[in-house]
């Protein structure tokens, strides 16, 4: 069964057509990939797919259920966690931003308050900034650090609310080669130890051809190629869509 | 050999033993000094392994490591301790470990690295401690010398530098990991699939033969005693690849005891491991002393936390190379410079009386009775508050060696109130086996030998020593004339004091001959001319030339922001090196340097090299000391070039880009004269 599909996605801002009639879907242990030149509609995709923006038409799934009318904070409730392509950080310190996540899934305040979910919660957070590197900003304020360690951060937090599913929004933009490497590695280990799905959106070709196990190319909103990474880099319009005509 | 009447008349109401010693002291000497007469008893429990088993039954529950982990200082206590290491040696010997096994330890200092050290020596096999930051091919040689057929690694880095190696490698019986992250794909190698072990795998492999055979491991710790060898330590490698040298139990816990003699150090002091253990003196401190001592060693987060968690340690001993002394007084020095007038003011003020105290100090001289009280004031109100912030405040004894520590930071930190004391040694002798005493403490000199060690001088103006602590020889090199009639050869230049006390001037080998017979000790000089924080390193030449000249590393940080400061526009490190205001600005350093040297030992020439000496490029060693025969061979050209008539020189070298891309470009370098 697929955990995630999206079925016929068309998205309209007034006149301008950002998808039209998208389709895709996302099998359990696998990391797709969306790419594509800029303004092909990849980051709508993923605010459809978590709610952020509303499709005119075409119908979203999450295991099986249909969500597309759902408000982007049940959709988090539900296990649909998303990082974004210039991270947000709250102000405060890193391990503040990371707490923030474990309050998205675990709503009720009253439970919250209770010293155990408060140990588990702390547990956590610790466990993720072990998994992320983050041990030396802990305590730094986090809206002043550079990218590579906000990214980190926000990846942290949101494995806090703990989803079965992650939308990554190009998460090695703005990243240096090491930093590149690193990201690759917690995304595998996230795929391949911890068994999360991964939606990859990105621009870096060398990182999608490494890691990712199914590639999904559009173009002014249109899915223009889907397959593995030999299969589309022989695709024509995908060539064209990259190089021009 | 019989000894000069000078000599004779000097030992003539010295103890019998170091009549004794000297005896057989293999050629003739100039000066002797020897330690207090205080015998040194050797415990029951005369291994590390017996030592654990019992402090671990005397206070079972005592804090014997604390290691910061998930945010909060973990505590483990002697029980705990004893119980890792007993599964993890249990769990060897099921794998197959035999008596004599050597195994190479790779990684940061973690309470594992101490099971797994321990744990070898109770599974009766020897521990070599080779540097983190070590390259493959430079772990490579090292590895193979030791034969060693079992390796820890502490994480995926260092599991990587092996398995790189491993076709050169010889045979290799398992690679121990503990730290897993990163590593889940490992194990679908086929080269590597019965090779890679866990060290958790390990442990409960040796609680599965526990259950079998419950006294096994006492029954192989009691089969030592202190004749065995406890380890293998690497000596410096300033000469070569580092050699092997074989410690025996007898020579680490004489001079742990011995230190223990002269620095009382007990159950409620702190110590922090911060320092590779790979070194001897991280071993030594940790070892030799914490397991007879009985304090707590503290243990870092990660490598990047080290200063921060060394301040929430706060520890009361501390032993450590000037690099970090350097770095601590740097970091004071730049925070006072930041803060207010004000603050910075009263700060200067109270140095003064501090530098005014330590001065007398230093001469030995008596201090009146209104100084020592506005020092005590300066302590109180001031010092004691910045010590506070890097972690200073609680220090008892701390201790600094391993190279020449630069006299200005020294009295920088005695004239706060640290009490730092100089201390020198190497491998081959345990540790240490001079050191300063409280009351006789003098910056210029190294301090007094151990209790029970002779050190003498020989006419060459070589150091040598004796003790319990020697050495058994290299293991690599079984005929190497290091060790004669239990006498050490330092291959340092030294001599001995009126008081007795030991000045190490410098290597044997680095002491340089000018044309007209002046001795100089280059790295006197070198650390004269680093203490400006434009001058990362400096290497002073050079043997056998009519005069001094000096290759210098700038600081690519400080000079950097002097550069932007002054609107000195620049690229990378190579640009700014060459930039003609940079060599200006290093030039107004060597005159400075040169107007306190005497006629003949100033430097007439200088040139900025276009890189940084580092030690992937095998320029410096591991503890950041220069390779001089390598760099010689390496920058023959320039060498040439200075004792010429030219005034810039061309030299084909390599560099290294932003993007970690290398290449071979032509540099051209002014070589600056100075009239």
């Amino acid at each position: 069964m697929n955990v995630l599909e999206a079925k016929d996605v068309s998205l309209r801002f007034g006149g301008v057509e950002a998808l039209k009639g998208v389709s895709i879907n996302l099998k359990p242990n696998e990391i797709l990939a969306i790419i594509g030149p800029n303004g092909a509609g990849k980051t709508a995709l993923l605010n459809c797919i978590c709610g952020f923006y509303k499709p005119q038409s075409g119908k979203i799934y999450f295991r099986g259920k249909d969500i597309t009318n759902l408000p982007p904070h049940k959709r988090i409730e539900m296990g649909i966690g998303r990082t974004l392509q210039t991270p947000y950080m709250f102000h405060g310190t890193v391990y503040e931003n990371i707490m923030v996540g474990y309050v998205v899934k675990n709503r009720s305040i009253w439970k919250n308050l209770t010293f155990k979910s408060m140990v588990e919660a702390r547990r956590r957070a610790e466990e993720l900034i072990d998994f992320v590197e983050l041990e030396p900003y802990r305590d730094a304020i986090a809206t002043g650090l550079p990218m590579g360690i906000r990214k980190r951060v926000e990846l942290a937090r949101v494995l806090m609310s703990d989803p079965d599913v992650l939308l990554l929004d190009e998460p090695t933009s703005g990243l240096s080669l090491d930093e590149r490497r690193d990201m690759a590695r917690y995304i595998l280990e996230l795929n391949e130890v911890w068994g999360k799905p991964i939606v990859l959106v990105e621009h870096e070709m060398y990182l999608v051809r490494d890691i990712a196990h199914r590639i999904i190319v559009l173009d002014s909103g249109v899915k223009i190629a889907e397959g593995s990474f030999e299969e589309i880099i022989k695709d024509q319009r995908v060539l064209e869509a990259y190089m021009g005509e | 050999m019989s000894l000069p009447k000078a000599i004779l008349e000097k030992i003539k109401d010295a103890p019998d033993w170091v009549k004794e010693y000297l005896k057989d002291v293999p050629e003739e000497i100039t000066a002797v000094t020897w330690g207090e007469d205080i015998e040194i008893e050797f415990p029951e429990e005369d291994t590390f392994p017996k030592l654990l088993i019992k402090q671990a039954k005397v206070r079972g529950n005592d804090t014997a490591l604390r290691e910061k982990e998930f945010g909060i200082w973990q505590t483990i206590t002697y029980k705990q301790f004893l119980d890792n290491v007993k599964k993890f040696s249990l769990g060897l010997i099921s794998l197959g470990f035999e008596e004599g096994d050597k195994l190479v330890l790779i990684g940061d200092n973690r309470p594992e690295w101490m099971y797994t050290y321990l744990g070898t020596e109770s599974a009766l096999g020897i521990p070599l401690g080779l540097y983190q930051d070590n390259l493959p091919e430079q772990l490579l040689p090292l590895i193979n010398n030791s034969k060693a057929r079992w390796i820890y690694c502490e994480d995926q880095e260092q599991t990587d530098k092996i398995i790189r190696i491993l076709d050169q490698l010889g045979e290799v019986e398992k690679i121990i990991v503990e730290d897993w992250t990163g590593m889940w794909r490992y194990r679908e190698d086929p080269r590597l699939k019965d090779k890679l072990v866990s060290f958790r795998e390990v442990q409960r492999l040796g609680e599965e033969l526990l259950k079998k055979k419950p006294n096994l491991f006492e029954e192989n710790v009691n089969s030592q005693n202190k004749k065995d060898l406890a380890c293998f330590v690497t000596s410096s490698g300033t000469t070569g690849i580092p050699k092997l040298v074989m410690l025996r139990y007898e020579s680490m816990l004489f001079m742990g005891l011995g230190m223990q003699k002269v620095v009382p150090m007990g159950p409620k002091d702190d110590y922090y491991s911060f320092l590779p253990f790979a070194w001897i003196g991280e071993q030594m401190m940790a070892f030799s002393c914490g397991l007879t001592a009985g304090f707590r060693i503290n243990f870092y987060e990660e490598p990047e936390t080290v200063w921060r968690d060394f301040r929430e340690v706060g520890p009361t001993i501390m032993f450590a190379a000037p690099r970090i002394w350097r770095d601590i007084v740097a970091h004071i020095q730049v925070k006072i410079a930041d803060t207010g007038w004000l603050r910075r003011k009263i700060f200067e003020s109270c140095m003064k009386i501090g530098y005014k105290k330590v001065d007398l100090e230093f001469k030995g001289q008596p201090i009146p009775i209104l100084l020592k009280f506005a020092h005590k004031l300066a302590y109180w109100f001031v010092f004691r508050w910045v010590l506070d912030k890097v972690g200073l405040k609680r220090m008892r004894h701390c201790f600094t060696g391993g190279a020449q520590v630069s006299i200005d930071d020294f009295r920088f930190l005695r004239a706060m109130g640290v009490n730092i004391k100089q201390i020198y040694g190497q491998s081959e002798i345990a540790g240490i086996s001079v050191l300063h005493r409280d009351d006789e403490v003098d910056p210029w000199t190294a301090g007094k030998p151990l209790p029970r060690t002779v050190v003498a001088i020989t006419k060459s103006g070589e150091i040598i020593s004796k003790s319990p602590a020697v050495m058994s020889g290299y293991y690599d090199r079984p005929h190497s004339k290091d060790v004669v009639n239990g006498w050490l050869y330092s291959g340092d230049y030294g001599m001995v004091n009126e008081k007795g006390h030991l000045i190490c001037v410098d290597r044997m080998d680095h002491m340089i001959t000018l044309t007209d017979g002046t001795k100089v000790a280059p790295q006197h000089i070198e650390n004269m001319l680093k203490f400006s924080p434009y001058v990362r390193e400096a290497w002073v030449l050079d043997d056998g030339r009519p005069y001094l000249c000096a290759i210098l590393n700038i600081h690519p940080e400080n000079v950097g922001k002097w550069a932007e400061d002054h609107n000195v526009p620049y690229t990378g490190y190579v640009d700014l090196s060459q930039k003609p205001e940079v060599i200006d600005l290093l030039e107004g350093i060597v005159r400075s340097v040169n107007e306190r040297l005497p006629e003949n030992m100033r430097i007439k020439k200088f040139m900025s090299l276009y890189k940084e000496f580092h030690a992937d490029d095998d320029e410096l060693t591991r503890t950041r000391k220069l390779r001089r025969d390598f760099l010689r061979k390496k920058y023959k050209p320039l060498i040439e070039a200075l004792y010429s008539d030219a005034r810039e020189v061309e030299f084909l070298g390599e560099v290294t880009y932003e993007d970690g891309t290398r290449d071979r470009v032509k540099i051209k370098m002014e070589i600056r004269w100075i009239e």
